[in-house]
């Protein structure tokens, strides 16, 4: 299988192909994480929202964020409320993936994704915006 | 009479005073109905008003307790250590039926009191009445009259009478009302009982579906991963292209899988009101043949003989996902009830309304059953043979009828079972997407 050549040059200002999945559940984050990496994202992880904003000041701008809603300590709405004045994170776009897709009705997200992931669709999102 | 037996100056109540002492206990009795007087006062009142049309002194109302034993309700003049003594002597049983009173004239006359003749020494008595409270001509009660000397009440036994009538109405009166309340309270707290349950059924479902998504999600995610895997290696591994083969059916699994988690999760939305459809221009005879041929597998393995009549190239703006849940639901349904007998499908325009119907020859549903068959949890066929959580056609009638259309059923009982969805044309409109419409069942 072709395994896309992976792009780990941070100061190279064209690079885009960095991914930030928040989500609680260990086994959903990693398994996420292999398939993203699979295809030749650079994939950062973070276990909660508040989790998130730590590791984005540590981390290249992500071209993508995929936002499960309910975390404990800071869930994905409190997440999305935090960054929202954040100039440098408002920007990135935020694809929810989450169980409850009911509660992402009312928030401005890129897309929604509902639980169990159909790995074709997240792939066609990471893709769509990912392009470079 | 001797006058001596007397014990007060006594003339025979005139009709007039008579009125005027059973209108006051009327009026008592009227302001306990409409809760603005209990029982208490009721039996003063009446207790004022033997003593006003007799010249009673002293009086007591006595009634049975549901113990059958009959206690003091109200006195007037008796000491606690009388009261004490006498409490549930009694010369009637409940069942009685229209006593005559009892006037006993003198006391110390009557054998049968013996035991009785130092409490009523003491108590100062020498004369008793015993007028009976009477409810359907049974005993539920009874008025007690007292007298110092010897004296003979039947002279007051009119107007006694009257007012032990209106007592026993009164005392029953409140009972009933009372029986009443308790009965709407138990009601209420049993409404609010199961409302509370349906509440936390609901709840449950929905935290339940999640719950079940949580480790589903990694699982299926994993499952596709080396799906993907194996595919990219298929044609240098030969076992790998085995192993495809053999996940052949677990996606079928997952599938049914994640239905069922859905439906639970679909039954909370419709319940909690939070249920949408996300209309857009679809083509639904393209839909309805790709839903067929998810099914074509299995179809063919059941032996099951179709003969579909789709007309082409019917639009309509409708949600898409919502929709396939529907008719996946109707073809399985018509699958697992269909004994293998042959199965018609038919999608038309029919005058002003886009027409599908499905039509099996199997088990069949009995015409009484109709409309048990589209509530929630409901099923009609044995769970001895069935399985399923009866929310299919729930969820499906919702569905179609958040789309403005109709899901009908027609059956045979043995023979054969028609299941008709129906979407009006007008429905169709050709902008591309409808705002998400909340539709609150």
């Amino acid at each position: 299988m072709q395994v896309k050549k992976l792009h780990f040059d941070d100061n190279d200002p064209s690079f885009c192909e960095s991914t930030l999945i928040i989500e609680d559940d260990e086994d959903i984050r990693e398994s996420f994480k292999f398939a993203l990496e699979f295809e030749g994202y650079r994939v950062f992880t973070a276990c909660n929202g508040k989790d998130a904003i730590s590791v984005l000041s540590k981390i290249p701008k992500p071209c993508l964020i995929f936002l499960d809603l309910m975390m404990p300590v800071m869930n994905g709405v409190e997440f999305l409320k935090a960054i929202e004045n954040e100039k440098a994170y408002s920007s990135i776009p935020v694809v929810v993936v989450s169980a409850f897709t009911d509660r992402a009705k009312n928030i401005k997200v890129n897309q929604i994704v509902s639980k169990p992931i159909d790995l074709a669709k997240v792939l066609d999102i990471a893709k769509e915006y990912c392009a470079h | 009479m001797n006058e001596d037996f007397i014990n007060q100056e006594h003339e025979p109540i005139s009709t007039e005073d008579l009125s005027s002492i059973l209108r006051q206990l009327i009026d008592a009795i009227s302001r306990a109905q409409e809760g603005q007087a209990g029982l208490e006062e009721i039996y003063k009142e009446a207790l004022y008003s033997l003593k006003k049309a007799t010249n009673v002194e002293r009086a007591s109302i006595l009634l049975f307790d549901p113990d059958r034993v009959m206690r003091f309700k109200s006195w007037l003049g008796l000491s606690e250590t009388y009261r004490k003594a006498v409490e549930g002597h009694t010369p009637w049983s409940p069942e009685d039926e229209s006593p005559d009173p009892i006037v006993v004239t003198d006391i110390y006359k009557d054998e049968t009191l013996e035991k009785y003749y130092p409490i009523f020494q003491a108590e100062n008595m020498s004369a008793l009445a015993f007028i009976p409270l009477l409810y359907r001509k049974k005993v539920i009660g009874k008025f007690m009259l007292y007298s110092r000397v010897p004296y003979d009440f039947t002279a007051d036994m009119t107007s006694t009478l009257a007012i032990a009538q209106l007592v026993g109405y009164a005392v029953i009166r409140n009972k009933i009302e009372m029986e009443r309340e308790e009965y709407l309270r138990k009601e209420t707290e049993a409404r609010l009982y199961a409302e509370r349950n349906v509440e936390l059924r609901d709840e449950f479902l929905a935290i339940a579906s999640h719950e079940l998504k949580t480790p589903l999600t990694p699982l299926l995610l994993n499952f596709q991963l080396v799906k993907k895997y194996l595919k990219s290696m298929e044609d240098e591994i030969p076992k790998a292209r085995l192993m495809l083969h053999l996940f052949s059916n677990v996606d079928h699994q997952f599938d049914k899988f994640i239905r069922l988690v859905d439906n639970l999760l679909d039954v909370s939305r419709i319940n909690a009101g939070s249920f949408t459809v996300r209309k857009e221009k679809i083509n639904l005879s393209n839909l309805i043949l790709e839903i067929f041929q998810k099914f074509e597998l299995d179809l063919k393995k059941m032996e099951y003989v179709v003969d579909k009549n789709i007309e082409e190239n019917i639009f309509i703006n409708a949600d898409t996902i919502k929709l396939e849940q529907v008719f996946c639901n109707l073809i399985s349904n018509a699958m697992k009830y269909g004994l293998g007998n042959p199965i018609s499908i038919t999608f038309k325009k029919l005058n002003d309304k886009i027409h599908f119907e499905i039509t099996d020859h199997g088990i069949g549903i009995a015409k009484e059953d109709f409309a048990k068959l589209f509530k929630r949890f409901e099923r009609v066929s044995s769970i001895e043979y069935y399985g399923g959580l009866g929310l299919g056609l729930y969820i499906s009638k919702n569905i179609v009828e958040a789309h403005g259309g109709q899901l009908t059923v027609d059956s045979e009982e043995g023979k054969w079972t028609t299941f008709t969805v129906e979407f009006p044309i007008h429905e169709i409109s050709f902008k591309d997407i409808d705002e998400s419409q909340i539709w609150t069942h």
